[in-house]
């Protein structure tokens, strides 16, 4: 009996792959159901996938200032995220992708299928390219309160 | 044991100045020498305050920071969330040292690994070029 629960138990992971820019919600969607595919195929459990949409990336990838991000939260053992890695690598519209382990031994009964969401992504298509060469990083507003303490750190 | 304890305060001495240059970590290496030795740790301890007083009496160091993730449960590391993982990198993309961010050992681990994978998908720089 122990022996069979354990058999049940998955992994959990997330994936994040990113799409060239150019590619239409139809291609992205298309691209995500044969993520889902695998996933099924494998023996896995697709729990949520998230379009994070069309972002401007902080430094040119694949030659473009900007990307669409997929997010996939799924369950599965090691050879399903091989198998996804290795599909991923073989498209042409997937330039980069990241797969983290975020828990072991989790119960697929437990885990409910979330519905897939899809954000608007911060970039407006109006405005000029040529993001990624000046990005629009602001780490140093955001830590402007520190600021001032490294500099007092390092004087005495 | 008799020689570490003849030797370290001279080495603690020689070390005040290198520390305080570093702000916090002057507090931490305090903390560690009392929690540490017992048997001269008066001697230690004193010489250590009394160092640490003056320093700080002139810097006003008077907010202690706390982690913020210890802080507040419900804050998780996530590599994902673009905006809080900025707050964790200078202007130039540089992971900022704890002893600045304020954050915990544990946690600042856990940053580290988070702005390494932002990196990665471009959600942080890996360096910024300025002017």
């Amino acid at each position: 009996m122990a022996e069979a629960t354990a058999a049940k138990q998955l992994r959990e992971y997330e994936t994040v792959f990113l799409v060239k820019p150019e590619l239409t919600d139809d291609n992205v969607d298309k691209l995500k159901e044969r993520v889902r595919g695998i996933i099924n195929r494998e023996g896995g459990k697709a729990l949520k996938f998230t379009i994070w949409g069309k972002k401007r990336t902080t430094y040119p990838v694949a030659k473009q200032p900007r990307a669409i991000y997929v997010h996939a939260h799924y369950l599965g053992g090691s050879p399903l995220v091989a198998e996804v890695e290795r599909n991923l690598r073989n498209l042409d519209e997937v330039t980069r992708f990241l797969s983290i382990k975020l828990a072991e031994d989790v119960d697929p009964e437990t885990r409910p299928v979330e519905q897939d969401v899809k954000l608007a992504g911060d970039v407006d298509d109006n405005r000029p390219l040529g993001g990624a060469e000046r990005p629009e990083f602001r780490g140093g507003e955001d830590m402007g309160g520190d600021a001032p303490d490294e500099e007092a750190a390092e004087e005495v | 044991m008799t020689t570490e304890t003849r030797t370290s305060p001279g080495g603690f001495r020689s070390g005040g100045p290198r520390d305080s240059r570093g702000g916090d970590r002057g507090g931490d290496r305090g903390d560690r020498g009392d929690r540490g030795d017992r048997g001269d740790r008066g001697d230690r301890g004193d010489r250590g305050d009394g160092e640490g007083d003056d320093k700080r009496g002139g810097r006003g160091f008077g907010r202690r920071k706390v982690c913020r993730f210890c802080a507040e449960k419900t804050a998780k590391v996530d590599f994902k969330d673009q905006a809080t993982m900025k707050y964790f990198v200078t202007e130039r993309g540089k992971i900022i040292p704890r002893r600045i961010s304020g954050n915990c050992a544990k946690h600042q681990r856990a940053v580290a690994v988070a702005v390494k994978r932002s990196r990665g998908l471009a959600l942080l720089p890996y360096t910024v070029v300025m002017g």
